[in-house]
């Protein structure tokens, strides 16, 4: 990692602690955008960590800008962060210098072949940078205003954060095409990527959290961290966490390389089941009160349980890289998942 | 975070990449290319083999030239153990003196000890076992009572070691014992003997044989049993530092997750080029499993490259990774098409057999749980 996006890193936690505390989200979930919060993102250009510096940005190559999702993840921030960092680095390319303010979505087909996923955060959008496929795989791009796009009625996610379905409005007027995701399929995977990192990092929070809660709470006269069958489930949490910041790492860590598809698989797949895993011994160890809307945790473990379906679940990329293994065969096994083929 | 697990970021070096190739031919020379079963580091004892991996440099391969040790990255052992496990090469015979017991001389033998041992156990010639367990100490590994009292010129030993495997056909077993401390302390007064399982008197060794039909493990019993007093590791009473050291390198390697790895191979054979979108996402599943392990199983021999002692990050490994064991012939039975090649049963049975192993060997499940819990400040 590289001197400036560790600085940013850390400058960026700073900022999440004071600037998205509980009643942030809370507002959010409300019906309320968060103007101040994302006020102090963009005072502190992080959204525009991939934009080139010629054009007002940080110019992070992408894999490093990325890692800032790990803490939009682990402070449940509630704006469309990955969307704007990754759709500003896409419009950049294209030189289109009145789309790098404001909030931006993405308008993205969703892997499984049906249709248009739900675009985060569709109505508080400025932005909507809407992808199209074309027949041969290649993708392009329209960055539009959000209002001349027609929308369903928006509907709260699992993570009470507003979402439409895209219904129709583009197709006329200029498009764009981006190196840095001249396919579908590398959208899609960068989109993956992002909600695997994203995971890792609320699990990480889930996990904070539940080490303070079971070392705070006591029961029978001792902290129920003292229990072992609460240690032992916490021991199994932390493995889970372990394995999905190495896996959305991994993936960070692919990007460019000619394993890169394979790794963002991975990155989904493995931090996805994390996700569910993960918040079940989160809210286990937490007892009622995290099942509690005043308790912060669910700020966490219901993005896990939104973030592991978006862009594709275990399942779809599980059996991406399933097919793969089957099409080479049994005695290509090792060398696949070695990366030695 | 409060709990700062470090798994860095590594990628193998070219070196370690062109031995693989290198190993990958020698298996195909060595073996030839039939179908295997699984490589268990506990059985597939071949003292053939392990000469001849040893007449290639790959056995202490991170050791110092001065021993006839290779000097060699812990990365470029890393990819040579995994190339072995993964293409089911049996590494029983010499795998605990080249994992654990040339390390732990390396680091608390004598001069006169490693000069004589290392030099043997790098061609593949002398083997050992692990004297630990005892019929009433096992996951309390403190709480062992074989004793060993000073006489002239060396130690009598006295106490049973259980669950020793190989001890019957290995050459050294070193052997945990109590020797007379002043303290109260039951981390105090233990030490570690070399016993030579050949040549001593007063030692009895009987194989005790498995679920699986497979006389692998033993039962070791001590009766005055001579050990000179150059066959002590290290300063008498350390031997609880020792141990636990010792066991460190035992927790995340590819041996760790790979114990099963033949069984995923014949299922993917078994499934064939055109699964059903289950089997596909069963298969893509375990891959996602398994590519991650070995990543953080990378990353922390990383770490032990760079001599830290990721004491945490290797328990995690070896929790994941033997569960992630467990698993693979559990699904590979329920997805597997039905009927299936003998050589598809034949393992899969073998690792049903042996499976309940995985999470009792070098530490059970509950203990790792509790190193985890610890490093996570809860006790």
């Amino acid at each position: 990692m590289n001197e400036t996006t560790q600085l940013m890193l850390e400058s960026a936690e700073r900022l999440l602690r004071d600037a998205c505390p509980k009643a942030v989200v809370d507002q959010v979930e409300a019906g309320q955008r968060p103007d101040a919060l994302w006020a102090e993102l963009e005072a502190l250009g992080l959204l525009n960590a991939c934009v080139p510096e010629g054009q007002g940005g940080v110019g992070l190559p992408l894999a490093e800008g990325l890692t800032l999702l790990r803490l939009a993840g682990r402070y449940a921030v509630p704006v469309p962060f990955a969307e704007t960092l990754l759709g500003r680095a896409l419009a950049a390319e294209a030189g289109l210098p009145e789309v790098l303010e404001g909030t931006m979505t993405l308008a993205v087909p969703g892997v499984q072949g049906d249709g248009y996923a739900p675009v985060p955060f569709a109505p508080w959008a400025r932005w909507v940078l809407v992808a199209q496929a074309g027949p041969d795989g290649t993708v392009s791009f329209q960055c539009l205003p959000q209002e001349q796009l027609t929308f369903s009625e928006p509907r709260k996610g699992l993570a009470g954060e507003p979402e439409a379905l895209l219904l129709g409005g583009a197709g006329k007027g200029p498009t764009f095409s981006s190196s840095l995701a001249p396919t579908l399929a590398k959208l899609q995977g960068l989109l993956a990527l992002s909600r695997a990192v994203m995971m890792a990092g609320a699990l990480e929070s889930a996990l904070d959290l539940s080490v303070a809660y079971a070392l705070e709470r006591k029961q029978f006269g001792r902290e129920i961290a003292k229990f072992q069958a609460v240690q032992q489930q916490l021991a199994v949490l932390t493995g889970e966490v372990a394995a999905a910041l190495r896996a959305a790492d991994a993936g960070l860590e692919a990007l460019g390389s000619v394993r890169e598809a394979t790794a963002w698989a991975v990155a989904k797949a493995r931090a996805g089941e994390a996700a569910g895993k993960g918040a079940e011994i989160a809210h286990q160890v937490h007892g009622a009160m995290g099942f509690t809307h005043e308790h912060q945790l669910h700020h966490r473990t219901r993005r896990l349980w939104c973030w592991r379906d978006q862009h594709g679940h275990e399942a779809y990329w599980q059996a991406v890289l399933g097919r793969a293994l089957c099409a080479a065969g049994a005695d290509a096994l090792w060398p696949e998942l070695t990366g030695s083929a | 975070m409060a709990t700062a697990l470090t798994f860095d970021p590594v990628t193998l070096p070219t070196a370690a990449e062109a031995l693989r190739n290198e190993v990958r031919q020698f298996v195909a020379e060595t073996l030839g290319n039939e179908h295997r079963r699984n490589s268990d580091f506990g059985a597939s004892h071949d003292p053939e083999f392990s000469r001849a991996l040893g007449q290639r440099g790959w056995i202490g391969m991170t050791w110092p030239a001065k021993y006839g040790g290779g000097g060699r990255s812990f990365f470029e052992r890393y990819v040579m153990t995994e190339e072995l496990l993964a293409a089911g090469a049996p590494v029983g015979a010499h795998w605990i003196a080249d994992r654990q017991s040339g390390p732990l001389l390396l680091r608390y033998g004598t001069e006169a000890q490693r000069e004589f041992f290392l030099p043997k156990i790098i061609a593949g010639e002398c083997f050992f076992s692990i004297g630990m367990s005892e019929p009433d100490s096992g996951s309390d590994l403190a709480s062992v009572r074989t004793t060993a009292t000073p006489v002239e010129g060396g130690w009598l030993v006295n106490g049973t070691k259980l669950w020793s495997s190989g001890a019957h056909r290995n050459h050294y077993m070193i052997t945990l014992v109590r020797t007379p401390t002043e303290s109260e302390s039951r981390h105090a007064g233990l030490s570690q003997l070399i016993v030579d399982l050949r040549n001593s008197s007063g030692l009895t060794v009987r194989p005790i044989t498995n679920l699986a039909g497979d006389a692998e493990f033993n039962e070791v019993v001590f009766e005055d049993c001579f050990v000179p007093a150059d066959r002590l590791v290290g300063e008498p009473g350390n031997g609880w530092e020792q141990v636990t050291s010792e066991l460190g390198y035992e927790r995340s390697g590819p041996e760790r997750f790979l114990s099963a790895f033949r069984v995923f191979v014949e299922l993917l054979r078994e499934v064939g080029p055109k699964p059903t979108d289950h089997q596909a996402a069963v298969l893509g599943r375990m891959a996602a499993h398994m590519m991650t392990l070995r990543n953080m199983s990378i990353s922390v021999a990383g770490m032990l490259e760079s001599n830290r002692n990721p004491v945490v990050e290797a328990a995690l490994v070896k929790e994941l990774g033997n569960n992630f064991e467990r698993e693979v012939p559990e699904i590979a039975r329920l997805v597997a098409p039905g009927g299936g090649s003998a050589l598809f049963r034949q393992t899969l049975e073998d690792t049903i057999l042996h499976a309940p192993s995985f999470t009792i060997r070098g530490g059970t499940r509950e203990i790792l749980r509790g190193m985890i819990a610890r490093g996570l400040g809860l006790r």
